[in-house]
């Protein structure tokens, strides 16, 4: 087809469209989405006993602003990533709290290894700490799929780090209500768990949010 | 120059936007030759046609998501990513055929050697095939004679009948059934 053809049938084809709003306005939205659904499994599952005791600890604290720091930071690169053109920091932006995560979780590790030595490493099967991730994480994660695919759909980082928003976030209302707090247990359960739900949505990336391909020109 | 350009097209991409068909048609018409240009700077290898597939191939993807275009931000940027991500896809599709498919020099002697075993096989009789064809059922004869004997491609003789191409297949299939059943009975 002539590329001035073309662009006759595309003048033709205009119809006015609704601007997609600014990445961290969109991040507010899903934040008034993910939030609520969070907070009822929460609520659900019925908050730890030692929950006061456990926010007067500062690793704890750490830990819980480093996962929400996570999930808002990946998220928003999330929204941004489905921009045309966003600066290439902006996408690379989730590995800093990412970082600070994971430095937090190694903390609290050696400290218990320094503390109580080969006890504090104890690591037994504790399975419920997926499907609960996965049941916290599943209203989060679908509203950001439905997020990036109101957006550009040229590269697949934005499903990565929306589903990685979406894990984290289900972690920190996880650590909430879920008696757990040996390091390696959390390392091994509770962050491989976030780590295993944000490989498989990214795997699935090609159904939940296809990239636009060529479009076959006639 | 570059800034008022670029100033240019955003007022014209946030009229585009709104629905003016008026600034979408000069956009278009205004951005195609840089991107031609740019292309070729990004894709040096790529044949002309390869080049004006990634400009359209751009324009169409801009087309699909001029909503994601934010006016308070430059459109060069915005537009070079739809670029970029058009012509690594246009490599990859060049790469891709060119793994699968062998160019061939036309040539008017295709064979050296005489052409298959024409030779050794019985001349067909003509007159009793003719025979055979005029017994087929109308729909069957028509599409046996524009498929086959006028050698017509089965979208031309549905332009030609009005018949669908998948009804002309339909009716050729059967006609060569018969035609076979016929001249088997004749021998």
């Amino acid at each position: 087809m002539d590329t001035h053809t073309l662009i006759d049938a595309l003048v033709a084809d205009l119809i006015p469209v609704r601007r997609l709003f600014p990445p961290t306005l969109r991040l507010l939205g899903w934040l008034a989405v993910s939030i609520p659904a969070v907070a009822t499994v929460v609520a659900l599952q019925g908050v730890r006993s030692d929950l006061a005791m456990r926010f007067a600890e500062p690793t704890f604290l750490a830990e819980q602003a480093a996962t929400v720091a996570t999930a808002l930071v990946a998220g928003w690169a999330a929204l941004a990533g489905c921009i045309p053109g966003t600066a290439r920091w902006k996408l690379w932006a989730p590995v800093a709290p990412l970082c600070a995560w994971m430095v937090s979780l190694g903390h609290q590790c050696w400290s218990d290894w320094v503390r109580v030595g080969t006890a504090g490493m104890m690591l037994r099967p504790d399975w419920m700490c997926l499907p609960d991730i996965a049941i916290a994480g599943a209203i989060p994660a679908l509203a950001i799929v439905i997020a990036i695919r109101r957006g550009a759909g040229l590269t697949s980082a934005p499903v990565l780090w929306g589903s990685l928003a979406a894990a984290a976030l289900a972690n920190a209302g996880l650590r909430l209500f879920h008696a757990e707090d040996a390091a390696l247990m959390v390392i091994v359960w509770q962050f491989g768990s976030v780590a295993l739900f944000t490989a498989v949505l990214t795997l699935l990336r090609r159904f939940l949010a296809p990239i636009r391909e060529l479009y076959g020109l006639p | 120059m570059d800034n008022q350009r670029d100033s240019r097209w955003v007022a014209l991409m946030k009229a585009v936007q709104a629905g003016d068909q008026v600034s979408y048609a000069t956009l278009l018409r205004e951005i195609s030759p840089f991107l031609r240009r740019l292309a070729r700077q990004g894709w040096p290898k790529g044949a002309a046609a390869d080049i004006e597939d990634v400009v359209q191939e751009t324009l169409l993807t801009l087309h699909t998501i001029r909503h994601t275009f934010d006016p308070g931000r430059p459109f060069v940027p915005w537009l070079l990513a739809l670029l970029q991500r058009r012509i690594v896809d246009g490599v990859r599709k060049h790469a891709r055929t060119h793994r699968r498919e062998i160019g061939m020099d036309i040539s008017d002697v295709t064979f050296s050697i005489e052409q298959a075993n024409t030779a050794y096989e019985l001349p067909a009789d003509s007159k009793v095939l003719r025979s055979a064809i005029s017994q087929l059922p109308p729909g069957q004869r028509q599409a046996i004679e524009l498929v086959k004997l006028q050698e017509m491609s089965l979208k031309q003789a549905s332009a030609t009948t009005g018949l669908t191409v998948a009804a002309l297949k339909v009716a050729t299939h059967r006609g060569l059934k018969a035609l076979r059943l016929m001249l088997a009975i004749a021998k």
